[in-house]
This record gives C-alpha cells, sequence and structure tokens, in this order.
C-alpha cells in the first residue's frame, strides 16, 4: 500500500514539474511577445513590422504566424537582450553570438509548439523575427 | 499541267489557300485518284475525292467555263457559300474562336479563384512602415513573400539547432553510462 501511495505521489509530482515547466515556457515567449506588443503600440515613428499569418485553406485556422521588426531604438535592443539571455534557460534549442557590448545575435527554439525566435541588435539597430507554428 | 513530287507541295497549298484555278484543281484531282502517290501525301487522298466529288456537283449545276489563267476560283450566289472548302473553313474558324473565349474564360476564372484562396490564406496579416498600417492582401503581396521566405530559413536553423541539442544530449547520456 505504500508503495502504491509513493507511485501515486511521484507521478502527481511529474505532472505537476511538468505542467510549471510548460509554464514558464509559455511565459517566456509571452514575455518576449508583450515586449514586442507594448513597443508597437507605443511607438509610430520609423519602424518597419511586418505580421503575417497563413490560414488552413480548409478550416481557416491559423497555421503559422510569422513577425518580423526592424528598427532603431536602443533601449530596445537591450530589454530585448536581457529577455533572451532570461529565457534561454527554457528553450530546446539555441545560438547565442556575443561579439562585442553593442552586437549580439541570438536565436532560440521552442520545439512544443515549434517557436522560433531571432534577435540581432547590432548599435542601436534591432532586427527581430519570431515564427509561430500552431498545432504543432 | 503536270503535278510532281517537287511542285505537288506548292499546288496542294495554293488549293488551301483557295487560289488555284479550275485546270489546277482538276490536277490535283487527277493526281491523288492516282494510287501510286508518294506515302506521305497518302492521307489527303480522300480529302480530295470529297472536294472532287463537292467541286463535280456544283458544276453540274452551274456548268462554269474552265479558267486556264490561274485566277481565283469564283462562284456565285449559294454555292459559293455551301462550298465545303468554304464551310470547313468557317468551322475551323468558328471552333478556333470558341476555344479561344473558353480558354479566357478558363484563364479569367483561375485568377479570380487564386485571388480569392491568397487573400484567405492571408487573412489577418499587416504590415506597418514608416507609422503606416496596410492590410490589404493584394497590396501586401510581396511583404508576405518575403515574411514567408523569411520564415522557411528560421524553421531550417532551427532543425539544425534541434538536432545538435538532440545529439549534445546523446553524447552526455553516453558519458554518464
Amino acid at each position: 500500500m505504500n508503495a502504491v501511495k509513493l507511485r501515486i505521489a511521484a507521478a502527481l509530482t511529474a505532472i505537476l514539474v511538468l505542467s510549471v515547466s510548460g509554464s514558464q515556457r509559455v511565459s517566456a515567449q509571452e514575455h518576449i511577445d508583450n515586449l514586442i506588443s507594448r513597443f508597437i503600440d507605443s511607438n509610430g515613428g520609423t519602424i518597419s513590422y511586418r505580421s503575417v499569418v497563413k490560414r488552413n485553406p480548409s478550416t481557416h485556422e491559423i497555421e503559422k504566424r510569422v513577425v518580423e521588426l526592424s528598427v532603431s531604438n536602443k533601449e530596445l535592443g537591450r530589454q530585448l537582450i536581457a529577455a533572451f539571455e532570461a529565457e534561454k534557460g527554457t528553450a530546446d534549442g539555441m545560438e547565442i553570438n556575443r561579439v562585442s557590448p553593442s552586437y549580439y545575435t541570438a536565436t532560440l527554439v521552442w520545439s512544443s509548439p515549434r517557436r522560433i525566435y531571432e534577435l540581432s541588435v547590432s548599435g542601436s539597430w534591432v532586427s527581430f523575427s519570431a515564427v509561430t507554428n500552431y498545432g504543432q | 499541267m503536270k503535278l510532281t513530287r517537287e511542285n505537288i507541295t506548292e499546288y496542294v497549298g495554293r488549293f488551301l489557300d483557295g487560289r488555284t484555278s479550275c485546270a489546277e484543281e482538276q490536277a490535283l484531282y487527277e493526281y491523288f485518284r492516282n494510287e501510286n502517290i508518294p506515302d506521305e501525301w497518302n492521307y489527303l487522298r480522300d480529302a480530295f475525292a470529297y472536294f472532287e466529288s463537292g467541286m463535280r456537283e456544283e458544276d453540274a449545276a452551274e456548268s462554269l467555263p474552265e479558267v486556264t489563267s490561274p485566277q481565283p476560283l469564283r462562284r456565285s450566289g449559294m454555292a459559293a457559300w455551301c462550298s465545303p472548302r468554304i464551310v470547313a473553313r468557317w468551322c475551323v474558324a468558328a471552333s478556333a474562336t470558341i476555344m479561344a473565349a473558353a480558354g479566357t474564360w478558363l484563364a479569367v476564372s483561375s485568377d479570380s479563384n487564386a485571388t480569392d484562396l491568397a487573400t484567405s490564406l492571408y487573412d489577418g496579416s499587416y504590415v506597418i512602415l514608416n507609422g503606416e498600417y496596410c492590410n490589404d492582401i493584394e497590396t501586401m503581396d510581396y511583404q508576405i513573400d518575403i515574411a514567408m521566405e523569411r520564415a522557411a530559413i528560421m524553421e531550417t536553423k532551427a532543425a539544425r539547432l534541434l538536432a545538435m541539442t538532440d545529439k549534445q544530449q546523446q553524447n552526455q547520456t553516453k558519458q554518464y553510462n
């Protein structure tokens, strides 16, 4: 009986750990998404922003979303670098290059659902791209 | 007038263009009635037999004099319009016109279907360029292509990074074992 209770407790713990780590993944991506969304909403100036969704031709549901932002903004660059560094621990794959204090590139990949975030900061120039595949 | 292997091509061409005289046409009919014609012209034997039968009936009805100088064949009244050659030409022209019209209609309808499909596939997309917002899918066509190409490049890189991570994990597992 004790062995059974132990097994149940272990299973519940595993479920709790997985759900917490899953929520951490969601919050990591949400953190970066929120940074971008707030910047877009507050800043009208010289930015280049693309948000492209691709839908399933049969169901019309969104299958893929591609977001690209290019802007000259030092503060946003610093915020995004900090966000990428904070969230890289939850990524399933990554590549980070810190060539110099003013040149930073990073790619973070989460596999389920498949999300890919890329950041390139060169001086005050920021280039951010995100691909989200829904339903994978 | 004698038709030979060398000049038959020219006379057949002129016949089909309606530029042969009565004498030349009679020569052509006689030529194709002959059993010993080159194999490459065999396929026209039945056609000229048909033309000859039609021309003979019209000749019997109108009794046209033989024209020796090379002049286009002229007929009067309904007989001219009912000539098998002219009817055949009109049928070919009508068929070509119908096919062209059908092809144009298909092309136009498929273009509009393609546009509707593209618009619905990317419904919800938008761009902001220098403070200007645009969500017209047709206007954004180029921007959509760029975004999709960028996504393909990123997905290739992501697959590579995930494969590298898997390999590193496998190597670590081997070390621990």
